[in-house]
């Protein structure tokens, strides 16, 4: 193996090498994802009962406040909340990619992009459990056509396709600006409020109706949401997923190439 | 053929956000070929740490052009990315494959790494139940376990009780002197003696000579004004490994 120089990549292709790089990320992530639960007598199983316990109670407060119907509630929630969970992990995990990486870094000379793949990876897998709890909830409370289910599916693939460059973004960011770890953990408990995931749009103020369509968490929400509850996302809902994909990937792979050479340098 | 050319290499690492950026190595220019053992020699804080890093390609240029044809082995953190509740063997497989030894490769040296690390069963529990000289051979037999063309080095290492000591030892002179540059940041004078031609001293970042590692560590020396009744560090470095 020869180089012309100790680290011949840019942001472009430290992507490609990163990738090329998947069972050490594999590995990584399983090693994290086993890790978490070393120890324990139920492991993951902890996470789904968190995740069950609280749509139960918030079923249980906030189901009389919203005109619609208990069943229909239920899966508005559960599903929302279940997307919700894995947007809010990626943001504020996506902050501390490099950040927690640093020893790594430091110590020998990997493509960065492992690190992001590692963390998407572990993100997905910690998150399998939930998921299939989740599913259970809404295919017994309230079923829908198989179709409906996998356009869902597909759509939370495309939601992880535009989180890996919201990761990326956030990820080089945090390096220059450290603060930014802290605000995304303060912006995001904001937006879990001012996002209709508790709340139905069509059952509260007009105010809160409009400012929910100007709100890209909504859409991001309602591609994978809406067809839980037995009908498709709207056009809008995809111009914005597909607004924000193309904002995501030029803003985070302009950043991380201007970043690039001098990342290390910053850690 | 291993290479490595420094052209006028520059490197500033910045530690806040609106600070100015802090030169850790100016103007660096030097060229190793096939063959040569280069000593670094300086201070500490004087920027070898800083400069091996930069050799390996973890920290990129801020100013100039660094040229390195070889596959790079970097020993001067061995326990790096050390997970202490995986086993012995995920960490071994982890580290090399971080190294960026091809998965089928780390795969046919595994039983090998194994046997040189020597602790029987205790390779597949969490390394957090090893005591410190049992991990110490893990992550020695993993982080040597390649032979590369270009062997980065901070210190001499060696690890373990007297047995694994004589036998890792032994590794580091095969494997420095079948590599084809070996670059050896160290203050101990007999070792640098014992295993490079050449010397480059560095002081504060900026090469202050470059030579036969004899004259430069004269040069080096004369500056410190230190008596050679000083103990020399060799002797330090047997203390402080258990």
């Amino acid at each position: 193996m020869t180089s012309t120089a100790p680290r011949d990549l840019n942001g472009f292709t430290d992507l490609a090498a990163g990738m090329r790089a998947w069972r050490t990320w594999a590995l990584l992530a399983i090693e994290d994802y086993r890790v978490r639960y070393h120890r324990t007598l139920i492991g993951p199983l902890w996470v789904a009962i968190s995740f069950a316990a609280f749509v139960g109670v918030k079923i249980f407060i906030f189901s009389f406040a919203m005109s619609r119907d208990l069943q229909y509630y239920s899966v508005y929630l559960c599903a929302g909340f279940l997307v919700w969970m894995f947007i809010v992990q990626v943001f504020s995990e996506g902050c501390t990619t490099f950040l927690a990486a640093k020893s790594w870094i430091l110590g020998i000379p990997a493509p960065y992009s492992l690190f992001l793949y590692q963390g998407m990876l572990r993100n997905i897998v910690s998150y399998l459990v939930t998921l299939i709890v989740a599913l259970i909830i809404v295919y017994t409370v309230r079923p829908v056509p198989l179709p409906y289910v996998a356009v869902s599916f597909l759509s939370f693939l495309l939601l992880i396709f535009l989180m890996f460059w919201v990761q990326l973004f956030l990820a080089v960011l945090s390096v220059r600006i450290r603060d930014v770890v802290q605000l995304v953990n303060v912006f995001m408990r904001i937006m879990f409020f001012l996002t209709p995931i508790l709340w139905i749009p069509s059952a509260v103020s007009a105010g809160a109706r409009a400012f929910a369509q100007y709100n890209p968490f909504t859409h991001l929400l309602a591609i994978i949401r809406e067809p839980l509850l037995g009908s498709m996302p709207t056009a809008v809902n995809w111009y914005v997923y597909l607004g924000l994909l193309a904002i995501s990937i030029i803003s985070s792979l302009g950043l991380y190439s201007l970043e690039y050479r001098r990342l290390a340098a910053r850690l | 053929m291993a290479k490595i050319e420094l052209d006028n290499v520059s490197l500033a690492l910045s530690n806040s956000l609106f600070g100015k950026d802090e030169y850790i190595l100016r103007e660096l220019s030097f060229t190793l070929n096939q063959g040569d053992r280069l000593a670094l020699i300086g201070r500490n804080g004087a920027g070898k740490s800083t400069l091996l890093r930069l050799l390996s390609g973890v920290y990129l240029p801020t100013t100039g052009d660094i040229k390195v044809d070889g596959k790079v082995s970097a020993l001067f953190n061995l326990s790096v990315g050390h997970r202490r509740e995986s086993s012995g063997r995920t960490n071994m497989i982890i580290r090399t494959l971080m190294q960026g030894e091809k998965y089928e490769e780390v795969k046919a040296k595994l039983p090998e790494m194994e046997a040189y690390a020597d602790i029987g069963r205790y390779i597949e529990r969490p390394m957090e139940t090893y005591s410190q000289g049992m991990a110490m051979r893990v992550t020695f037999s993993a982080a040597t376990a390649f032979r590369p063309d270009i062997l980065l080095m901070d210190e001499w290492l060696g690890v373990g009780d007297a047995e694994f000591r004589a036998k890792s030892a032994e590794r580091m002179t095969e494997m420095s002197s079948s590599s084809g540059i070996l670059v050896l940041a160290t203050h101990n004078e007999r070792l640098s003696m014992e295993n490079c031609n050449l010397g480059l001293w560095i002081d504060r970042g900026r090469m202050k000579a470059l030579g036969n590692v004899e004259e430069v560590w004269a040069q080096y020396k004369a500056s410190m004004k230190v008596s050679s009744e000083v103990p020399q560090p060799d002797q330090m470095l047997d203390d402080s490994n258990g």
